[in-house]
């Protein structure tokens, strides 16, 4: 963590190989956040550029006693819900194959899991990720830095410039739209709420 | 606890959120609750599938310099004002001398083929005279670079220091960025930017085939500033013009004020690096040197940088055949030419800024 201090220290005063480090140490975690705000990896890239670009911009005014990865974060979050980006549905979450390391399962199978219940939760990532992106912008980005990237109601609140009230009663609500979507899409698998099989190891579907 | 209730709140006892009695009340529940269980089986899932793929994705190989060489772009867009404290200084001198001129009638000719014209420098309104020995063209008051670098060699600021007052180089308190970008104009940013067509654009011309020299030699961009008290001001004038003919150098007047209690004329001057030394030594005899700073702004680094950059990119260029990231790259490496092509200029040349009173 010093280490990023030194090197935002170094940037705010011109030195461009320094922020060129901090771009390095940070481009997987912004990336994957903007992968999860916009659900498609060309977005993704214009939005991780975006904002390490505003964030060069912005660099005077970063107070360096605040996490400059938490700084990054909520630049990435308010533009893509200023821009409100444009979907590309032809290329979506729901692709199975999403990483850049090729055919590669989401869940990782454990040695107790049967190949069934390895295809079932690869299968379940997907719903869940098709799920996530059916939400509005706003309810994405909340159980995107919720759920995935574990920040706390207040740090959410901060972070999006709204109270603690507002992030509480959207994370809510979208939880129940998530929930609601996956269900929907489950049954549209012809699976009746899989998740009451997955960790119970009855009938699969 | 109620089934909603316990529900409404199992994502947040998943994370460790819950308070403490609720944890409780929920766990209890769950003893003899399936559908609750079912609910808590459901987070789990959700939870585990958003996490790893987080974990799974990664940012694409060459990231870093995709951003990296938008940065240069950003910075010609910025506020144009690194040597700041000079622009202003001279800024005020000129507004004095314009002031108290009163007229173009009192603008004093140097030389014989100056033309007279109006700056578009919002910075410095009125009439500015400049003067190019060289070449016909009063629009460029910095040399072209020509055949790219051919002339780095001649670049050795080591020796161009003449500053007794040598300071760090501006930006510190600045947005970042823009430290290097026409700080040695003062009296003439439109004239450069418009009247030269390498500097800033250079996106017409296949990037491939700019050739960077000697692209780890020191590169250091130069700005002094020099005040004079003479005793004869015409004399010391005519002196003047004549160290800045034979050193070659292009200058434009920034301002001249002539009242009963004497004269004063404000000239930026543009010299080849390896001229300056000379220059400024002699300029400094023909009267007590009343102030002399100057500023130095190393950019050696910066500019191997940015030619690594470029090299980058340029064998990406050469793998893909994508017409789309053809262009990307191409846009890119075009960026990155201009702006090293403006450091060039720049650090071939050093600026002089000298004000002769009497």
């Amino acid at each position: 963590m010093d280490n990023s201090k030194l090197l935002v220290k170094k940037s705010q005063k011109g030195d461009t190989s320094a922020f060129e480090e901090l771009v390095k140490m940070y481009q997987d975690r912004i990336y994957a956040l903007s992968y999860q705000l916009t659900g498609n990896h060309a977005d993704a890239e214009d939005l991780a550029q975006n904002t390490f670009i505003k964030a060069y911009r912005a660099l005077p005014k970063f107070r360096n006693e605040a996490d400059f990865g938490t700084w990054l974060h909520r630049i990435a979050v308010n533009l893509s819900i200023n821009e409100k980006r444009k979907r590309r549905p032809d290329v979506s979450l729901d692709n199975p194959v999403q990483t850049r390391d090729g055919e590669m399962p989401r869940m990782v199978a454990s040695d107790t899991e049967s190949p069934e219940e390895a295809y079932e939760n690869k299968e379940f990532s997907g719903m869940v990720r098709r799920a996530l992106k059916e939400l509005s912008v706003e309810h994405r980005a909340v159980l995107v830095l919720r759920e995935m990237q574990g920040y706390s109601y207040d740090e959410i609140a901060v972070m999006l410039d709204c109270s603690l009230g507002t992030v509480k009663s959207r994370i809510n609500r979208a939880r129940q739209t998530l929930k609601k979507e996956i269900t929907r899409l489950a049954a549209e698998n012809g699976r009746s709420l899989p998740y009451k099989d997955r960790r119970r190891g009855g009938e699969k579907g | 606890m109620k089934c909603e209730q316990v529900q409404q709140l199992i994502p947040d006892w998943l994370e460790g959120e819950a308070e403490a009695f609720q944890a409780e009340a929920i766990e209890k529940h769950m003893d003899k609750c399936a559908v609750c269980r079912d609910e808590l089986s459901f987070w789990q899932a959700v939870g585990t599938s958003l996490r790893e793929e987080s974990e799974s994705i990664k940012a694409p190989p060459d990231f870093a310099a995709g951003v990296m060489a938008q940065i240069p772009v950003q910075q010609n867009t910025g506020v144009k004002n690194p040597a700041a404290r000079w622009k202003r200084s001279i800024a005020a001198a000129a507004a004095f001398l314009l002031v108290t001129a009163g007229s173009a009638g009192a603008y004093v000719q140097w030389g014989l083929n100056t033309a007279p014209r109006v700056a578009q420098n919002e910075n410095l309104p009125g009439l500015v005279t400049e003067h190019d020995p060289g070449q016909n063209d009063p629009g460029t008051m910095v040399p072209d670079p020509g055949s790219g670098g051919s002339k780095d060699s001649e670049n050795e600021p080591g020796k161009t220091d003449p500053g007794k007052d040598s300071r760090e180089p501006a930006g510190n308190d600045q947005e970042p960025g823009t430290a290097n970008s026409g700080g040695e104009k003062p009296g003439s940013e439109k004239d450069n930017s418009g009247g030269i067509k390498p500097a800033g654009t250079g996106n017409e011309k296949d990037p491939a085939q700019y050739v960077w020299l000697n692209a780890g030699s020191e590169r250091v961009i130069e700005r002094t500033f020099l005040r004079l008290s003479v005793n004869d001001f015409s004399a010391a004038r005519r002196q003047a013009v004549e160290y800045l003919d034979n050193s070659g150098a292009r200058y434009e007047i920034l301002g001249t004020e002539s009242t009963a209690s004497g004269t004063q004329e404000t000239l930026k001057i543009v010299v080849d690096s390896d001229m300056t030394d000379a220059l400024v030594g002699n300029l400094k005899n023909l009267g007590q040197v009343k102030n002399n700073e100057s500023q130095r702004d190393e950019i050696t680094a910066r500019y191997k940088e940015y030619v690594e950059q470029y090299r980058t990119l340029e064998s990406q260029l050469a793998a893909t055949q994508d017409s789309t990231e053809r262009e990307q790259l191409q846009v890119k490496m075009a960026n990155i030419e201009a702006q090293l092509k403006a450091w060039d200029k720049e650090a071939r040349t050093d600026t002089v800024i000298l004000q002769l009173e009497s």
